[in-house]
């Protein structure tokens, strides 16, 4: 079969890490030249792909299904989220502008800046919900909106995945600010959790209308820098307590409570809208 | 995991006697204008061709029959099915393939994994036959020599494939294909109709009249949103017949007119008296279409 003359072989170490996609650029490259010629080494290719290859993926795959899904459903939701380098660079993304921005701020402008990071905070949630609403952010694109699978699952996964990377970095840089630079009042990184999560699902629920949840997302936005503004100027001071006062008072906590209640609800009452998109 | 079967379960009594795809008064706007404008056809079996010049509106039909976008008004049925109810919605794209336009696919993946990815998605759950199934669709499009290469690495056509792989997922009853031709050299354009050809219905859009006379059994043909012709291929040239004429010299009067190798001059239009008259062709047909629904 083959047209190669020499008896030499592609050794199989080599084989599986090009298969694995970590052989030097160089081996890869003699690798594949080699492989076009070989018709033994193309079958030995194939060969380590379905035995070691896959098989290591698969023991991957059922380790963590066993541990997140139960034993019986398949680990499909994990592998849709895991499997999305481009997701957890939107993460990356996320984790950068909650936290490392206003650490800059606050390392140069001092109480000023930490008050845009408190401000900036709740806003990862909102960032995140918003991105799993795009197609660009799945890695087959606009192909997944046909498959069974398109629907709020999918996008409430892609948001958890970049939420749960974006929340944890906040609250370090937090604690970092707390214990480096300023005093953060605890009662705050709790006070948080409401608002974050009610800007969130407001952006969510936006989903199954014909808004655009980019557009949706950038308005909640401006609204809460200018809800919290406006708070923190009518008091004439701009630092963290009269911020922790404000975002921690009785009336906006209620208020971040009833909003988010009732975002969620509606986006499950209405959670076909987002499996059939009327925007484009 | 569950025990599902590779390809999705068809719900018992339904019958598909229904047309696989068929639209009445669908209407899609964005913003003021009208893409898709009260069209009402239907298509299939077989191979069905779109045309249309750019912004027609064939892309936004295409995603409405991909259950991708929803319509603003009008009924859609999909394999006989219902796509704006959950259940048979999600039953329609369990038999359905789709290939965007511009697909939009990861560059840091393999074809391999991205389209084992999309089976994941389609519900084949089973990690040894979706696998096979993976490979099958790879090595239907030609992809046997770089499934395992990053995509980012591939020209745009061998990436066209891969797109056209993730489509042909489990053998679908409904394949949308959004100008699937696109960046293909001659010889995979001739794998595509084999493949076209052997699908159930296809519903693709391209700018290929010759695709369309060599493998569609209908072709509809889209204007301003709206649709202008239904029918047979010959039927689409037939609009031409006594209408094409050639001669030695340009003609100012002709809709079209262009020089052939041949050294003669072919016009489309209105024949002057007494005009030698030739045998109309599918482009001549399309043409015509759509220089009169210009005026
Ligand atoms: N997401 C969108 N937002 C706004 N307008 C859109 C959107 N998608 C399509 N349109 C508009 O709808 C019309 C039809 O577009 P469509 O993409 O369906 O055309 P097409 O026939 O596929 O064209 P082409 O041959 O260039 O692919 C165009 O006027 C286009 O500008
Ligand atoms: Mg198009
Ligand atoms: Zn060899």
């Amino acid at each position: 079969m083959s047209t190669h003359r020499t008896e030499w072989h592609a050794e199989d170490t080599s084989i599986a890490a090009y298969l694995a996609g970590d052989a030097p650029p160089v081996l890869a490259a003699s690798l594949e030249a080699h492989l076009l010629a070989c018709g033994t080494c193309r079958s030995r290719l194939a060969e380590l792909d379905a035995r070691d290859g896959t098989a290591e993926r698969d023991r991957a795959w059922a380790l963590l299904a066993d541990h997140v899904d139960r034993p019986s459903r398949s680990p499909w939701l994990l592998r849709s989220t895991v499997a999305t380098p481009a997701l957890l660079r939107a993460a990356l993304v996320a984790v950068a502008l909650v936290g490392l921005v206003p650490l800059l701020t606050a390392a140069t402008a001092g109480e000023r800046g930490l008050v845009a990071l408190l401000v900036a905070a709740p806003l990862a949630p909102v960032v995140a919900v918003a991105l799993a609403f795009r197609a660009e952010v799945d890695p087959a694109g606009q192909v997944s909106l046909a498959t069974p699978a398109a629907g709020l699952r999918l996008v409430s996964a892609r948001a958890l995945v970049v939420a749960g990377a974006a929340l944890p970095a906040a609250y370090l840089v937090l604690a970092a600010v707390d214990h480096w630079w300023a005093d953060v009042p605890v009662s705050l990184a709790l006070a948080w959790c409401l608002p974050g999560l009610a800007l969130a699902s407001t952006v969510l629920a936006a989903g199954t209308t014909r808004l655009d949840p980019t557009y949706v997302a950038v308005s909640v936005g401006v609204g809460w820098a200018l809800v919290v503004g406006a708070g923190v100027s009518a008091r004439r001071r701009v630092d963290p307590e009269a911020f922790a006062d404000l975002v921690a008072h009785p009336t906006l906590q209620l208020v971040a409570l009833l909003v988010a209640v009732a975002a969620v609800a509606t986006t499950v009452v209405r959670r076909d809208a987002v499996a059939y998109r009327r925007t484009a | 995991m569950t025990s599902r079967p590779v390809t999705g379960p068809t719900v018992p009594g339904v019958v598909t006697a229904a047309p696989p795809l068929s639209f009445a008064g669908v209407t899609r706007s964005f913003g003021r204008s009208r893409a898709v404008d009260a069209v009402s056809l239907t298509a299939g079996p077989g191979v069905v061709g779109l045309l249309g010049p750019n912004g027609a509106g064939k892309s936004t039909l295409l995603r409405i029959a991909a259950t991708v976008l929803a319509p603003d008004r009008g009924e859609v049925r999909l394999l006989g099915l219902d796509p704006s109810r959950p259940d048979e919605r999600l039953e329609v794209r369990r038999r359905l393939g789709y290939l965007p336009q511009a697909p939009g696919l990861y560059p840091g993946f393999t074809p391999f994994d991205l389209v084992d990815y999309v089976a994941v998605l389609k519900e084949h759950t089973h990690a040894a036959r979706r696998r096979e199934e993976v490979r099958r669709v790879l090595v239907s499009v030609g992809l046997e020599d770089d499934m395992h290469r990053k995509i980012r690495r591939l020209s745009g056509g061998t990436r066209q494939r891969v797109a056209l792989a993730a489509a042909l997922l489990g053998d679908p009853d409904l394949l949308v294909l959004d100008e699937p031709a696109t960046g293909l050299d001659p010889e995979q354009r001739l794998r595509l109709r084999s493949l076209l050809s052997q699908a159930r219905t296809v519903v693709m859009a391209t700018h290929h009249i010759a695709e369309v006379s060599s493998v569609c059994h209908e072709v509809h043909v889209v204007l301003g949103g709206r649709v202008h012709f239904s029918g047979p291929p010959a039927g689409l040239a037939a609009l031409a017949a006594g209408r094409v004429w050639e001669d030695d010299r340009p003609d100012p009067r002709a809709v079209h007119s262009w020089l052939t190798p041949a050294g003669t001059h072919r016009h489309v239009g209105e024949p002057p008296a007494g005009a030698a008259l030739v045998a109309p062709t599918l482009d001549d047909g399309y043409l015509l279409l759509t220089a009169e629904a210009r005026r």
